[in-house]
């Protein structure tokens, strides 16, 4: 685990064994504020997971932390329980998608500024066909469906390539973040990654715009084809 | 010094029991304290006070007390007008809802208002008030079979039950001095006791076809947790409507044959009504059956129904079961390849049509080896077990059926919790005001799947107030919602400046009715096309205005540093967006902006340069 610092607990002061659960009084330890999506499911913060594992400590804390399994407690242990599942079940789902993943990832080293904005410029390796198809939408509907069909393996291509690019800056990102020592400040963590992030979030960028061209061309396909 | 207090608490070691409250018949089970003899804690039907482990969801009232069950369904052609069943599917709904959703009945239901209301005799009673009855008559029997008080339950409802219906639920077990601990939905709870063999593991499907609703929950069974991935259905939909066919066939048939009317006459209406059930019951065991109806004192109608006939009868109907079911399997991201079971569930999967169906759907041999109707009360009690803590190896992890947001410009819906997310959950975003000097906002939360406000339902609407005036789009509003593990939804908005804040727990009116949710999934269907262009359109468009305006404002500039034919050009393309604004036509609108955008690089460039060159003058 990556914040694995030693702690008490909040009610009786017992060393903890877990994170979440005095065993030797029952109670649920409170949420600290340094817990992140990636700290609350046991994982150090990555851009490439064993989805697996993911699975594995999702059922496991559920088991444990479950409001179900708080129902005959005390408030307090129901209200803290209600909230570490909340965040569990946020945290897994944004963690299971590498796309949401990527996008928690950056946000959580601060590099979210560009995450939301628009990049409205067509790839440029995909401008010329994108106009023809726009073209002979225009003047030929029978044309426009073998463009149509041209341009949707031109798109193919391009997105398994962009994609390999993409999997590859993610290991050097947590590569690089690897080699830190765990215990080294986020913002110290954050400069360390600084370069590779911002290659990362222009091609999250592209990403985004072509899931969206990927999306008009299937809508096309529905109305041409 | 204080005590230590390790772990769970039973405060109280009343026994919580598990109820389906059905449409049709209604049971209750337990699981008992110790193991039997083959180690194993197994849920067991509680028979009922008249020694059977069914009892009909009948109320009949004699001399104006209500008796329950088997005793009551005699009543039901006797004494017809004074005898309500199906009442299930008048809970937690209005009158309006009732139109065409629902065949008509023999007892009576009061025009008006607000809640439903059924007169017998010279009483009136609300649906809460009738399933009461009959879960005062569950909890009398579960006493009697345990021989102690029982006061707790764990109730299952259909899937699709919008929250006013679970609301009524609730309502109608308090009103029988049940302690409602968790409302749960009836094909995941019969999910809980199909895993009770812990070596059926893997991805199901649990086609729940009722007596007067059809849901299908998909499920990821792994070492005892029980996760629901996706749930859909249709409320308007079950084996009363295979009654229903039959039995408007019937007064169809009479109608030509003597000229009578047997829906106006309540005995009759009854007794048809009976004889369809008959009919549809003989079908599922033998392949032809005489549906036989005393019409008056010297007439009998009688047909020969084949397995056949009541099959093309009934396909429209099984033919609804479809689409929710390959919805439910795209919303868990799933093929029918993938599923390693399909589980039968209620009374009508015994029919051999059912079966078929499911087959059809699904490409493979459901597994009908659960016991239909128990299978749903045996689940309860498992989940009941959990809930008191006797029960750590199975957990139950639920989602929520339809998606959950609020109304932003322009009359859409924007989404805050997606259908199907996990609970407990939170949800936050932050919105933004449209006007300048705006001080107040309208939060307006809804429940749907559909883009635009008004094909959604209407939830709750709650105002902020306070906010800093400020220009448009400047301040910050911050909304929240929150789920908790029972479902219960509560809203916050928050000024992220000013620190003013509102919060409301959207709990009685988080009404749908089942009319309401039915056509909203169906529509959501139907349009899930055009509302896609739609949302295009307008994101296109939004993003189109953005680049117009700044255009404009940079047109003088452009006159300044351009050569004039370059800026002429510009100018030109301005005019073009500006006339394919005035369309709908996503293509050229983008074309117009993207020329645009092109022909306005140069002067971007050179405005660039003067900003940085006006900034190195002023520094030095």
């Amino acid at each position: 685990m990556d914040q694995a610092s030693p702690r008490n607990c909040n009610s009786c002061g017992t060393a903890l064994a877990t994170g979440f659960l005095c065993t030797h009084c029952g109670r649920l330890q409170p949420l600290g504020s340094e817990e992140n999506y990636f700290s609350v499911l046991g994982f150090a913060p990555r851009l490439q997971l064993d989805t697996v594992l993911l699975e594995k400590r999702f059922y496991e804390l559920s088991r444990a932390l479950h409001p179900d399994r708080f129902t005959t407690s005390d408030a307090e242990n129901r209200r803290i329980s209600t909230e570490r599942m909340t965040l569990i079940n946020d945290a897994y789902r944004n963690l299971k998608t590498s796309a949401l993943r990527r996008s928690y990832f950056l946000k959580l080293f601060g590099f979210h500024s560009a995450a939301n904005q628009k990049n409205p410029r067509i790839p440029v390796e995909l401008a010329e066909t994108w106009f023809e198809l726009q073209d002979a939408l225009a003047e030929s509907p029978t044309e426009a469906a073998s463009k149509l069909r041209g341009f949707e393996v031109e798109l193919g291509e391009f997105r398994a390539r962009k994609l390999q690019a993409l999997l590859a800056i993610e290991a050097e990102v947590d590569a690089a973040l690897d080699k830190l020592d765990p215990a080294q400040s986020a913002g110290t963590r954050s400069d360390a990654i600084a370069v590779l992030a911002e290659k990362l979030l222009a091609e999250v960028q592209g990403e985004t715009y072509l899931d969206s061209m990927t999306q008009n061309m299937e809508h096309m396909k529905k109305l041409l084809l | 010094m204080s005590l230590p207090i390790f772990g769970s608490q039973p405060t109280d070691n009343t026994p919580i029991v598990g109820i389906d409250l059905g449409t049709t018949n209604s049971l209750v089970a337990y699981v008992p304290a110790a193991a039997s003899e083959s180690g194993a804690r197994n849920p067991m039907i509680l028979k009922s006070r008249e020694g059977k482990n069914l009892i009909p969801s009948v109320v009949s009232f004699m001399d104006g007390k209500p008796v329950v069950g088997y005793a009551a369904k005699e009543h039901k052609v006797r004494d017809a007008v004074h005898t309500i069943f199906s009442v299930k599917r008048l809970l937690g709904r209005g009158f309006d809802d009732l139109k065409g959703s629902l065949g008509t009945l023999p007892y009576k239901i009061l025009p008006g208002q607000g809640i439903i209301r059924i007169q017998v005799g010279d009483r009136v009673y609300t649906a809460v008030e009738i399933s009461a009855a009959i879960l005062r008559e569950l909890k009398l029997s579960a006493e009697q079979a345990l021989g102690m008080p029982v006061t707790r339950a764990v109730i299952t409802v259909p899937a699709y039950f919008n929250d006013s219906q679970r609301q009524a639920t609730r309502t109608a077990g308090r009103l029988a001095g049940l302690d409602v601990l968790r409302i749960i939905n009836e094909p995941t709870a019969a999910s809980l006791a199909y895993g009770l063999d812990r070596k059926r593991q893997g991805l199901i499907a649990v086609y729940d076809l009722g007596g007067g609703t059809f849901d299908i929950s998909v499920l990821k069974l792994n070492d005892g947790i029980f996760e629901v991935l996706s749930t859909n259905g249709n409320s308007l939909l079950g084996g009363d409507d295979f009654d229903q066919a039959l039995a408007n066939q019937t007064i169809h048939d009479i109608r030509t044959q003597w000229g009578i009317n047997a829906a106006e006459n309540a005995t009759l209406h009854a007794a048809i009504l009976e004889a369809a059930e008959n009919t549809k019951i003989a079908l599922s065991s033998q392949d032809h059956f005489t549906l036989e109806v005393k019409v008056d004192s010297e007439r009998v109608f009688r047909h020969e129904w084949t397995v056949e006939a009541f099959e093309a009868l009934v396909q429209p109907i099984l033919e609804k079961t479809r689409e929710p079911c390959l919805k439910a399997l795209a919303d868990a991201g799933l093929k029918p390849s993938d599923l390693s079971d399909v589980v039968l569930v209620g009374g009508p999967s015994r029919l051999a049509a059912v079966q078929k169906i499911a087959r059809d759907i699904f490409g493979r041999d459901p597994n009908n080896s659960v016991h239909p109707d128990e299978v749903v009360a045996a689940g309860a009690a498992i989940q009941a077990d959990i809930l008191a803590g006797r029960n750590r190896d199975f957990l139950l992890l639920d989602v929520v059926p339809l998606s959950l947001g609020i109304e932003t410009y322009g009359g859409l819906m924007s989404t805050l919790i997606p259908r199907n997310t996990r609970i407990p959950t939170v949800a936050r975003e932050t919105f933004t005001t449209f006007a300048d000097r705006q001080t107040g906002v309208d939060i307006h939360v809804l429940q749907g799947e559909r883009e635009k406000v008004a094909d959604n339902r209407s939830l709750s609407r709650f105002k902020l107030k306070g906010i800093q005036p400020m220009p448009a789009g400047m301040p910050r509003i911050e909304v929240s919602f929150l789920i908790d593990a029972d479902g219960i939804l509560q809203v916050a908005a928050k000024d992220l400046k000013t620190g003013s804040e509102q919060s409301i727990e959207v709990r009685p009116s988080y009404g749908l009715t089942d009319a309401e949710v039915e056509r909203m999934l169906l529509a959501s269907m139907d349009h899930a096309e055009a509302d896609a262009v739609w949302r295009r359109l307008v994101g296109v468009k939004n993003d189109a205005e953005a680049v117009l305006v700044a255009a404009e404002k940079r047109l003088p500039d452009a006159f300044r540093l351009l050569p004039e034919p370059d800026a002429r050009k510009i100018e030109q393309h301005i005019n073009e967006l500006r006339t394919a604004l005035k369309t709908e036509h996503i293509e050229s609108i983008q074309r117009a902006s993207s020329h645009l955008n092109q022909a306005s690089i140069r002067l971007a460039e050179l405005l660039f340069k003067d900003v940085i060159a006006q900034s190195v003058d002023g520094n030095q």
